[in-house]
């Protein structure tokens, strides 16, 4: 089954087939023995044979004596690891890997973004028991791979819990849970939510770029008298949190063993009214975030600004090329008395539970997040920002220029505010559903069926139901 | 299905196992042999895969801390409680079942009027038209509905104006936009199939019509439909599976509307159910989906065999 859809989406794939292959292995010789005697009989008994012996191997885990312990392979083993992100142009830090590593060789395949179908795939792996050493996780779904049982405690592999002290804040508590001596992923990619605007058309209509969310939402009102929009507000899932991220509210916390959902709390309206506001007067454009009716208002000049992460360098040049050079990137506003931003997107690289190589992967992946010649090839060619302190001066390609953005050195205007991400944040174990719903009920709330706060109150409730379908305890 | 082979015939093909198992008929060995390859593919791809996932629909997960790793433990009807209950199980499943109710008679009744136009001594250029009626069919689903969103999206529309005042899009509009879609893509293939089954009536009958005095409209309502209600019947069951099991087009949709959310369909639902990962619910969702499609079928069989034989 595949699906190709706009420009974002690309095809995603049901990955099945290692669930599949399993089944076919065991089954072909029950097989062949029943046909011969009664063929229906045997097939259902074979069906529910295989299923049965396949849920009882998913449930069966490791059994070493200390599973986190992480020690390296015999010396003179030469090691091949398995990997796959959807950073563009990875293959080449993978390459300047190999060629200084003879003896731990890295395999590497880009796949398809998580959410179109990769993580489904791994998830599959996992469930199968046979997944790759190395993959790469999205902040918001390293809770999810780590309930699935699928990520391995890096805490104890060498040199990764001293790196500590070189990470963005924010980027290490999203990958440890804020729990101690958990790591479970090696952030990679960071997004310190910016404002991308059309610098020329603000300075035409003589609009002062907004620094604050009041001063928003008075520009979006002088936008709209000009015939613009000042942005556009998607349905999409993964943007609405971040609204209540930079605001210091938690949609999810951990109370020992209890999970507890905040998304719908009273002292979370604020927020939603605040966007609601901007919904109601018409203010902005509602349109599928980066597909092609999106991408024709923001060539058209009709959207004048974009928040967003270092992503952004590459899907706004992409979806309005006849705007080049007038592009410029700053801060996304603030609360006013606040500095406090929000991470849209970003993700780490992580080891999988069942890697033969926990200690060579973990070697691979600390020194693709944090040697300066990894984060150059990481930045230059696939446009990420690395979740690393002061990441700009100790990789100097990172203080190029940008001529789509008016010739602004992007990468350094973002590093003057990426430690404003707010770190006190936990992702919820079931972010899959919780984006899903989200984006289901905000469509609604955008088209004026219901408010964005009762959208909210409906993915509260469903994502109460996922938690505990997952068999974990919650409350709200 | 009866396969009457020379005896030569079948020593050549299947000596050994044909003469060892003398209990059975003496065609036992090419029957196997011959039936053998679909048996292993039906029961790799088709009765495994459905019985696993009966299998998974009992279960569901336990865990014992925040982070713990999940086991799996009986679960006897709780995730078909929970199927039940989910309110967009039941949105999905009234989405198709207002296509099902409206979509399909269309598509049915346009195959029909195409098939009885191009079978008709009346048409000229039959051959064109029957390339053109079916020539959508031979357009994937995917591309027919990017193609279709691009006409209905006002800022992307050729004519914008039009596709302003309709609206397709909105959630008002936007089962019509879907409908549009498929009806364009499959009235082609039942009007194929109607026309294939016109094609076997003998002329005579025709004739005897004609001598009868009745006209080209009576001919076509009163002897071609009745002779080919199976093949009707049969557009008809498969219209109803494919509706059910609609997936392609509304995805493609949904990245030109916000009216689409990743649970419009039930294949959506159980596609997005997986991915949360819910193995369990995702597994009891189809099955209930297949029971569905299942019952809905035979209905509709028993309900149109009667019409169409009594």
């Amino acid at each position: 089954m595949k699906v190709i859809t706009g420009k974002f989406l690309t095809a995603s794939t049901v990955g099945s087939e290692g669930e599949n292959f399993e089944l076919a292995d065991s089954d072909v010789r029950e097989d062949t023995r029943m046909v011969k005697r009664n063929a229906r009989r045997g097939a259902v008994v074979a069906v529910l044979l295989g299923a049965l012996a396949l849920s009882a191997c998913a449930s069966s885990g490791g059994s070493s004596s200390d599973p986190e312990s992480c020690t390296p392979a015999p010396k003179g083993e030469k090691v091949t690891l398995s990997l796959s992100t959807w950073i563009p142009n990875f293959q080449e830090t993978v390459d300047l890997w190999n060629s200084e590593h003879p003896d731990i060789q890295v395999d590497y395949t880009e796949v398809t973004q998580g959410n179109q179908g990769t993580y489904q795939t791994y998830l599959n792996q996992i469930k199968a028991g046979k997944t790759a050493d190395l993959g790469y996780f999205d902040y918001d779904v390293l809770p999810t791979f780590r309930i699935a049982d699928g990520l391995r405690n890096l805490y104890k592999c060498a040199g990764v819990a001293d790196a500590q002290d070189k990470f963005i804040k924010s980027a290490w508590t999203a990958t440890t849970f804020g729990q101690d001596k958990s790591i479970y992923g090696l952030g990679l990619d960071f997004t310190p939510e910016g404002l991308f605007y059309r610098a020329d058309l603000f300075k035409q209509a003589g609009i002062p770029v907004p620094t604050t969310w009041d001063e928003y939402y008075q520009a979006a009102k002088a936008v709209r008298a000009t015939g613009g929009y000042i942005a556009n507000l998607p349905s999409w899932g993964t943007f609405w949190p971040t609204n209540w991220m930079q605001a210091g509210k938690k949609w999810f916390e951990l109370d020992g063993d209890t999970w507890k959902v905040n998304i719908a709390t009273d002292e979370n309206k604020q927020i939603a009214d605040r966007l609601q506001q901007l919904v109601d007067e018409k203010l902005v454009t509602t349109y599928p975030l980066f597909q092609d009716e999106y991408s024709k208002a923001l060539n058209d000049g009709v959207i004048w600004s974009q928040l967003g992460g270092p992503w952004g360098f590459r899907l706004i040049p992409s979806s309005a090329a006849d705007t080049a050079g007038n592009w410029s990137l700053t801060k996304m506003p603030v609360i006013d008395g606040s500095t406090s931003i929000a991470s849209w997107g970003g993700a780490a690289m992580g080891v999988f539970k069942n890697s033969a190589h926990p200690y060579e992967a973990a070697e691979f992946a600390l020194w693709a997040t944090t040697d300066p010649k990894a984060l150059a090839l990481n930045s230059s060619r696939g446009g990420i920002f690395p979740p690393i302190k002061d990441v700009v001066s100790q990789v100097p390609e990172m203080q190029a220029t940008n001529p789509f953005f008016g010739d602004q050195a992007v990468f350094k205007e973002m590093n003057s505010w990426a430690e404003d991400v707010n770190p006190e944040w936990l992702w919820g174990p079931t972010m899959v559903q919780v984006n899903a719903d989200l984006e289901s009920e905000m469509a609604k709330a955008l088209s004026g069926q219901q408010t964005i706060f009762d959208a909210l109150k409906v993915v509260q409730g469903n994502t109460v139901d996922a938690i505990k379908s997952q068999g974990l305890s919650v409350t709200q | 299905m009866t396969v009457n082979l020379p005896a030569g015939h079948l020593e050549r093909s299947a000596p050994t196992s044909g003469r060892r198992r003398m209990s059975f008929t003496s065609h036992t060995g090419a029957i196997l042999a011959l039936v053998a390859p679909f048996l292993i593919l039906l029961t790799l791809f088709y009765l495994v895969p459905i019985g696993y996932a009966l299998v998974q629909s009992f279960f569901k997960l336990e865990r014992s801390s925040a982070f713990g790793s999940p086991r799996e433990v009986f679960a006897g009807f709780e995730q078909y409680v929970h199927v039940l209950e989910n309110a967009a199980f039941w949105g999905s499943l009234g989405r198709v079942g207002v296509l099902l109710v409206t979509m399909v008679p269309v598509m049915i009744l346009l195959g029909l009027l195409f098939a009885l136009l191009i079978d008709s001594t009346l048409v000229k250029g039959r051959r064109f038209f029957r390339l053109a009626f079916f020539a959508p069919y031979a357009v994937p689903g995917v591309i027919a509905a990017i193609m279709w969103g691009f006409f209905y999206a006002p800022t992307l529309s050729p004519l914008p104006g039009v596709a302003e005042s309709l609206n397709l899009l909105d959630s008002r509009g936007i089962m019509i936009a879907l409908a549009n879609i498929i009806v364009w893509t499959v009235s082609g293939f039942n009007m194929l199939i109607m026309y294939s089954a016109l094609q076997a009536v003998p002329q005579e009958l025709y004739e005897a019509a004609r001598m009868d005095g009745a006209g080209n409209v009576r001919i076509a309502v009163l002897v071609k439909v009745p002779l080919i209600m199976p093949s009707i019947i049969m557009t008809g069951v498969l219209s109803i599976i494919g509706t059910l099991q609609l997936f392609n087009e509304p995805t493609v949709l949904k990245t030109l509307s916000k009216a689409v959310g990743l649970d419009f369909t039930p294949n959506m639902l159980v596609f997005n159910t997986a991915s949360i990962p819910n193995y369990n619910l995702a597994a009891a969702t189809s099955v209930v989906l297949a029971l569905l499609t299942a019952a809905l079928s035979f209905v509709f069989l028993r309900i149109t065999q009667k019409r169409a034989f009594e």
